[in-house]
């Protein structure tokens, strides 16, 4: 078939949206997936850090938290130029793409997982790192070096977001915990992809009922949701394979550099950029970034892994 | 005929979707779907380039103005 059984999922939601089916998740549920997923992306990749620790990590690292840096750099000009978007909102929609989609990291790992790539299992790390770097920068290209008093409410946004407390947190007891986990890995390990097929179908849902907004932000913002993904794929492969990643590691971290945030960032840009077209960002990332990613995206970047791979 | 910045964008990104799409078929199914998203992001946008209108075309403001000012003379 060409798409994974989960992908399969997400087109459902999409064609059951779009033929009006009364089909609705409650809020808690969907909100449950989410956190499932976190957390058992977080442990699975806490045990393998705790076996491949090693310091050629911390270099991968640094590496990582710059990219993390460098796309909204990437994306703000295009926007401020191309789009011509104010600064603001701009600097909002740049932060969303610099970030990382924990959902759209999940689907590549199916995959890759389905089509027996390897890749290296400590990734979970480089996600939390990228969830965090592009909120600050985007608020720097939206504000300058001034924060004045929403300094403290911002931080607290950025680093007790659930994404990062539940996918650092989950890294921390598996790397702790080691062996142990393995009494509750059968729970987090085994309904992984039933979960995320779960998942894809609420993400389907949802991502056909913002197609509708596309109208009022134009075709630009579905222009761009689709550039800067590959934008962000390329530049992301090339890193994976400088750092010399394997076939998945690269692939991962092109869909790392393609993915757009849409949980983290949103939540923090809400209190430090309140003027910012929040409807902006969340139509961009959610109805044209990660559909776009999940059918597309993935499969041309497991053939660009390949082909960085075998170029060397 | 002049366009505004976001539409030549738009255009410029989707034909070069296509075009890369379409050169890479050969080599991988899935560039198929590529060409495929260039050519609904181009007729996206037509359609909002129909719906923004050139900026050459008078504005419905300027013909009535014509309109009263050639009545007046």
């Amino acid at each position: 078939m060409p798409f994974d059984v989960v992908v399969a999922f997400f087109i459902l939601g999409v064609v059951a949206k779009l033929m009006r089916a009364e089909l609705t998740f409650p809020k808690g549920l969907s909100q449950t997936l989410t956190l499932f997923l976190m957390i058992a992306i977080g442990l699975k990749g806490g045990v393998a850090l705790a076996d491949h620790a090693h310091t050629t990590l911390i270099t991968q690292a640094l590496a990582v938290i710059a990219f993390g840096v460098v796309l909204p750099f990437i994306a703000f000009p295009i926007l401020t130029y191309f789009g011509q978007l104010s600064k603001v909102d701009a600097a909002s929609i740049a932060a969303h793409y610099g970030s990382v989609s924990v959902g759209t990291y999940a689907v590549a790992v199916a995959v890759l997982d389905s089509q027996s790539i390897a890749y290296e299992a400590y990734f979970p790390l480089f996600v939390v790192l990228l969830e965090l770097p592009a909120i600050a920068v985007g608020v720097f290209l939206a504000k300058g070096a001034s924060l004045g008093s929403e300094r403290g409410k911002l931080l607290h946004e950025i680093f007790c977001s659930q994404g990062v407390v539940l996918m650092l947190g989950g890294l921390i007891i598996g790397w702790m915990w080691g062996e142990q986990t393995q009494q509750i890995m059968p729970f987090f390990k085994e309904l992984f992809h039933g979960i995320l097929a779960l998942f894809l179908l609420d993400m389907g849902l949802v991502a056909a009922s913002r197609l509708s907004s596309l109208k009022s932000t134009g075709s630009f913002i579905a222009t761009f949701g689709v550039i800067m993904p590959l934008i962000g794929g390329l530049l992301g492969g090339l890193l994976g394979n400088l750092l010399d990643l394997s076939v998945g590691g690269i692939t991962l971290l092109a869909v790392l550099g393609a993915s757009a945030s849409y949980i983290a960032v949103p939540a923090a840009l809400r209190v430090a950029l309140p003027k910012a077209n929040m409807s902006l960002s969340i139509t961009a990332s959610l109805a044209v970034t990660f559909p776009f990613n999940v059918l597309v995206g993935i499969p041309i970047y497991i053939s660009y892994g390949h082909w960085l791979a075998i170029l060397g | 005929m002049t366009f505004s910045r976001p539409i030549v964008f738009s255009a410029v990104v989707a034909m070069s979707l296509i075009l890369v799409g379409v050169l890479l078929a050969s080599l991988n199914v899935i560039s198929w779907a590529l060409a495929l998203v260039g050519v609904l992001l181009l007729v996206a946008n037509l359609f909002n380039a129909v719906a923004l209108k050139p900026s050459n075309e008078i504005p419905m403001v300027s013909r009535s103005t014509i309109a009263n000012s050639a009545v007046r003379s």
